[in-house]
């Protein structure tokens, strides 16, 4: 039977808290009405920069924790 | 009203119809050929009906007047809290596939039935579907009458433009079903895709490129950049409910729970998760910027949710004003569509079948399943051309947190064995009543919206769904060993190929 663990290693949990903690803590605490590249606030830069950490996590579940069963296994 | 636009409009809703009707034609023997596409779409496919289907009118011209409101921050509550959803595919939608594959399911109740042997459950969760999906199918259609309107300069009403979209929509569901829904969201995610990176391109430029119309809307509103922004709106628990909802709620839609039936293998699902953060943050980048730059552009004075065409027209040239404009109707009928089909699939199996069991011949089911499109898209028109208020609240107030709800019940169903039918419908039935309940008596003024600390209302509604889950569960008998077995092996080690 295939052992379910999803939150199973630090990695995925840090990579979400990061992922939530960039907008989250720097982009309203530290960087706050502070525009960055082409005039867009961190608010919204912070808020890309956390939806690549997202994917990340995607990524990470999709290759290590997604195991399919073979063609005709159980 | 610009020839241009308007004939850039009818062409793209005639190709819809010509495609969902024709492709969809094709070889509908059973229910599951029908409400599933025979469970074979591909995982590009697959992404782009996921996309299309749970990106709405809310999300043209929605997010846009939210932006308008709000600035900037808004594109975090709602990109982020949407692509974590993806993840959902993995703890949510893998075992629904391996279940569906196993237990022939089709509609989303038939889960909970088939896990708990329990009528009741099927019961139970259908009415939560079915409630909180029909408001949402007529946001669809009020939709499209705004967009019909605004685009011909009001020489197409708005009554009459609702009644246009919910034709087409019904029209190629009729033939086609789940095949048509498909086949036409690919169409309308395309659509939408295009409409918003070139709408986007096209409205900077007018505004003299991204850092100018930066600069002019940061000093006409300097709120918009920064959080709490335009009303005080984003606080952290604000912030904080909006990315937890929409991984509770957004999986729970029957029209997206019922897509993770569809899919042919694993691998598609798995392919969609990956993508599905990528479509979002590009796509939802559009109307949140438009809605912002709305503040460097002088003479609009409509209501916030005409922002995104009111932008598109003064920056655009009109044929790109009518490919806009069609990615907006795209958003709203490619999610109509598939909750018309959701619905009539749970009304033909999840109500009537199981009430004159046997009698319904599989023939007839396929006849029903199209007559309750017909008839939900009539009760859904009636709904939109009825005055319920702005598209935002409606869906915010009622929908997102009704469905968040069935959030624990669903968890518990795929993952714990010890969860029973009582458990999972008082869960429901609670967390609906007391949801239902602080609402009215908000509506009425009777009580205020302190008792939330601030969070959605859906945060300490679903914390209580949770623990009544947990309690009864604990208190009363769970289903036999044999069915809870049978239902966990399936789901933890897929179906037997």
């Amino acid at each position: 039977m295939e052992r379910f663990k999803p939150f199973s290693g630090n990695t995925i949990g840090l990579i979400l808290a990061l992922s939530l903690l960039v907008p989250l803590v720097i982009a309203p605490y530290l960087f706050n009405g502070r525009t960055g590249p082409m005039g867009f606030p961190w608010v919204f830069i912070s808020a890309v920069i956390s939806q690549f950490l997202v994917l990340m996590v995607c990524i990470y579940v999709a290759v290590f924790l997604w195991k399919e069963k073979r063609e005709g296994g159980p | 009203m610009n020839p241009t636009t308007v004939v850039i409009f009818v062409l793209y809703l005639a190709a819809l119809l010509v495609i969902g009707l024709v492709v969809g034609r094709r070889r509908i023997r059973t229910p599951t050929d029908y409400f599933l596409a025979g469970r074979k779409v591909g995982p590009v496919a697959l992404l782009f009906t996921l996309a299309a289907t749970n990106f709405s009118a809310f999300f043209f011209f929605g997010f846009a007047g939210a932006s308008f409101k709000i600035g900037y921050g808004y594109y975090g509550i709602m990109a982020v809290g949407t692509s974590l959803m993806a993840l959902s595919f993995f703890f949510i939608g893998r075992r629904v596939w391996r279940a569906g594959k196993r237990f022939g399911l089709i509609t989303p109740p038939e889960l909970f039935s088939v896990r708990y042997g329990s009528p009741m459950v099927r019961y139970v969760t259908l009415c939560a579907f079915v409630l909180f999906t029909i408001p949402y199918i007529a946001t669809q259609i009020t939709g499209g009458g705004i967009a019909l309107e605004s685009l011909t300069d009001k020489a197409v009403p708005y009554e009459l433009g609702a009644m246009l979209v919910t034709f087409v929509i019904s029209a190629y569901l009729l033939f086609g079903g789940m095949r048509s829904d498909i086949i036409t969201d690919i169409l309308q995610g395309a659509v939408m895709l295009v409409a918003a990176l070139a709408g986007l391109g096209f409205v900077a430029s007018g505004l003299g490129g991204l850092q100018r119309a930066n600069e002019a809307a940061l000093s006409n509103a300097p709120e918009l950049f920064s959080f709490p922004g335009g009303g005080g709106f984003i606080t952290i628990q604000i912030w904080f409910s909006y990315l937890v909802l929409w991984m509770m709620c957004d999986p729970l839609f029957p029209h997206i729970f019922q897509r993770f039936y569809i899919a042919r293998s694993e691998k598609a699902l798995r392919f969609s998760m990956v993508a599905y953060p990528v479509v979002t943050m590009a796509l939802f980048a559009f109307p949140v910027m438009v809605g912002v730059w709305g503040h460097a552009s002088a003479g609009f004075s409509g209501a916030p949710d005409g922002i995104l065409p009111f932008m598109v027209k003064e920056n655009s040239p009109s044929l790109l004003y009518g490919l806009v404009m069609a990615g907006g109707f795209a958003a709203l009928m490619s999610t109509a569509d598939s909750q018309l089909l959701v619905l009539s699939s749970m009304l033909t199996r999840d109500l009537c079948k199981t009430l004159f069991k046997g009698k319904l011949l599989r023939g007839r089911e396929l006849k029903l399943g199209r007559l309750l499109v017909l008839l939900i898209a009539g009760i859904g028109l009636v709904i939109a051309l009825l005055d319920l208020g702005s598209i935002f609240d409606i869906l915010t107030r009622t929908t997102f947190t009704g469905l968040a709800v069935l959030f624990p019940a669903t968890i518990a169903a795929l993952y714990w064995k010890r969860s029973t039918a009582w458990g999972v419908a008082s869960s429901i039935l609670v967390g609906e009543v007391f949801y239902f309940t602080t609402f009215f008596l908000q509506e009425k003024g009777i009580m205020d919206g302190s008792w939330t600390f601030g969070f959605l209302p859906a945060i300490p509604v679903v914390l209580l769904s949770t623990m009544v889950l947990i309690s009864v569960s604990v208190l009363t008998r769970p289903p036999g060993k044999k069915r809870v077995d049978e239902f966990f092996k399936a789901v933890e080690n897929g179906p037997s190929q």
